[in-house]
């Protein structure tokens, strides 16, 4: 049935996407987190959607067949970003030759980076950026609803184990992955226009939460718990976040199992946790690689094949004195930190590009706030940016413990950044008639020159 | 549920290229996402007041 479903909808779908490159844009971004191989049982569960909809996204952006097409121009993001992909190319050329699925994650990769790039043709309005927003939405939102009704039904008994096949096939994962979505759907809930579609929004979002908790992922609550911290601190309406991190609080209080919370309590005592303690191993072996290949490192996982792993002593890594007499593990693990996967993969040098495109995000961010201080007009813009720099804050925060570095819609979010700062900018050049920064115009209102925050 | 659910999300896709596609066929000015469209104003003191004024271009 859902097959059916999905044949009748992909025969509205697909002659859309033909004759509109931003609208196949959307549904490649769509097929790439929603996993629709994972939800479907027969005949549409074998095509390649995301394959399809990038190649007809290319194609008509290549024949020139699209709307309101912006022309490419390097920006400090996208350099950024290239530097990483030309360093890992190399790193992934020299890999160590044990690295198995070194070329299937770097093609990955590539793929994702291609996505985020073809970004800056497309999105170049705050009627796009809205679209980017609610696709993301619709992609991860949507599991945060299914997993979440799941966790609520079940009263927490639901075991959420992630998408097999995908970025997000570990619970760990998923759950980093779903925390990351939470701002974009409070912004989506604060700005969408009709009342039925902003309460469903706020809908999947209380939902994402409660999947957030089912996916007992101990990685995914703390950084679910920063978010609404720096939520607080953030926020121009410091009431309202409250209210919301209140709600949540006494959502996780009341639904939550015994079994979650005691999994939780265990974050006190991680020195005595074998699971952590595995991951401080996993951490250790990430340093000894690294120092032994401190440019390009040793390959996309390539620390997870046992010739590397047992290849170096504990004495070989920077944090073998963490370890202490703790029990080493008898098989080779992934690395379960964004920043050890980097170093490990691809040495030093990667991961200071790694943090350079992460700081990138954050000094974005801080620029959008700044330039949109005075600007009535925009401060949906700086809303936007404060969502999305919460977005990468979940990933910086929630990836210290999964091996998550190349999981697409972090990359789609930075370039997001990006892609508005542009906006933003474009809309305040002096030649079109609108003020800079600071500098008030007779169109504005008065007492729109104080500074739009909050005391 | 889940069928549901998924049914539901992939309506909101074709709502939303559907609107992508109508709102390129339209000038700038009288662009839209249809229902999936987002506030000119939000309802802070700041946009409050923009709106409280006749004619005055809200954000």
């Amino acid at each position: 049935m859902r097959d059916l479903m999905m044949l009748g909808m992909m025969m509205i779908i697909v002659p859309i996407a033909l004759s509109n490159a931003f609208a196949a844009y959307l549904v490649w971004g769509w097929t790439s987190v929603i996993a629709v191989p994972y939800y479907m049982w027969g005949f549409m569960g074998s095509l390649r959607y995301n394959l399809f909809f990038a190649l007809v996204t290319l194609l008509l952006l290549v024949v020139g067949k699209s709307v309101d097409k912006s022309p490419f121009r390097l920006n400090r993001t996208s350099v950024l970003i290239l530097l990483f992909v030309a360093h890992v190319t190399v790193s992934a050329v020299l890999a160590d030759a044990s690295a198995r699925n070194n070329f299937s994650i770097y093609t990955d990769l590539l793929k994702s980076i291609t996505y985020c790039l073809v970004m800056f043709f497309f999105v170049n309005s705050r009627l796009r950026l809205h679209a980017m927003l609610i696709a993301i939405a619709l992609g991860l939102g949507f599991h945060g609803l299914a997993e979440g009704l799941k966790t609520l039904v079940t009263a927490g008994g639901h075991k959420i184990i992630g998408l097999p096949g995908t970025k997000m096939s570990d619970n760990n994962h998923f759950g980093v992955a779903l925390v990351m979505a939470l701002p974009i759907l409070l912004y989506l809930y604060q700005y969408s226009k009709v009342r039925l579609v902003r309460l469903g929004f706020l809908g999947v979002l209380l939902a994402t939460v409660l999947a957030v908790i089912g996916s007992r992922s101990r990685g995914a609550f703390l950084a679910m718990a920063l978010l609404a911290f720096m939520l607080m601190l953030t926020s121009r309406r410091k009431g309202m976040a409250s209210l919301f991190v209140m709600l949540g609080v006494a959502l996780v209080l009341v639904l939550s199992p015994e079994s979650w919370f005691q999994r939780i309590e265990t974050i006190g005592s991680a020195d005595q946790d074998a699971s952590f303690m595995g991951r401080v191993e996993a951490w250790n072996v990430a340093t000894a690689l690294a120092l032994q290949n401190p440019v390009f490192g040793t390959g996309f996982h390539a620390m997870q094949s046992g010739e590397l792993w047992f290849g170096v002593r504990p004495s070989d890594g920077l944090l073998g004195g963490l370890l202490g007499s703790a029990s080493l593990s008898t098989h080779a693990r992934a690395a379960h930190s964004i920043y050890f996967e980097v170093l490990g993969d691809h040495g030093f040098v990667g991961l200071l590009l790694f943090l350079a495109i992460m700081g990138n995000a954050f000094v974005t961010a801080l620029q959008i706030r700044r330039m949109t201080a005075y600007r009535s007009d925009l401060l949906w813009a700086r809303d936007m940016s404060d969502a999305l720099a919460l977005s990468c804050f979940a990933f910086t925060v929630g990836g210290a413990g999964v091996s998550l570095a190349y999981f697409e819609t972090y990359y789609v979010v930075v370039c997001l950044l990006e892609a508005l700062r542009q906006y933003v900018l474009a809309q305040l050049r002096p030649a079109s008639g609108r003020s800079l920064p600071g500098v008030r115009v007779a169109s504005e209102p008065a007492g729109a020159d104080k500074r739009l925050q909050a005391p | 549920m889940e069928a549901a659910l998924f049914t539901l999300d992939v309506i909101f896709l074709v709502l939303l290229i559907l609107a992508v596609r109508r709102a390129d066929r339209k000038p700038a000015q009288a662009r839209d996402l249809g229902v999936l469209s987002y506030l000119n104003a939000k309802t802070d003191d700041v946009q409050r007041g923009l709106r409280a004024q006749k004619g005055a271009p809200d954000a």
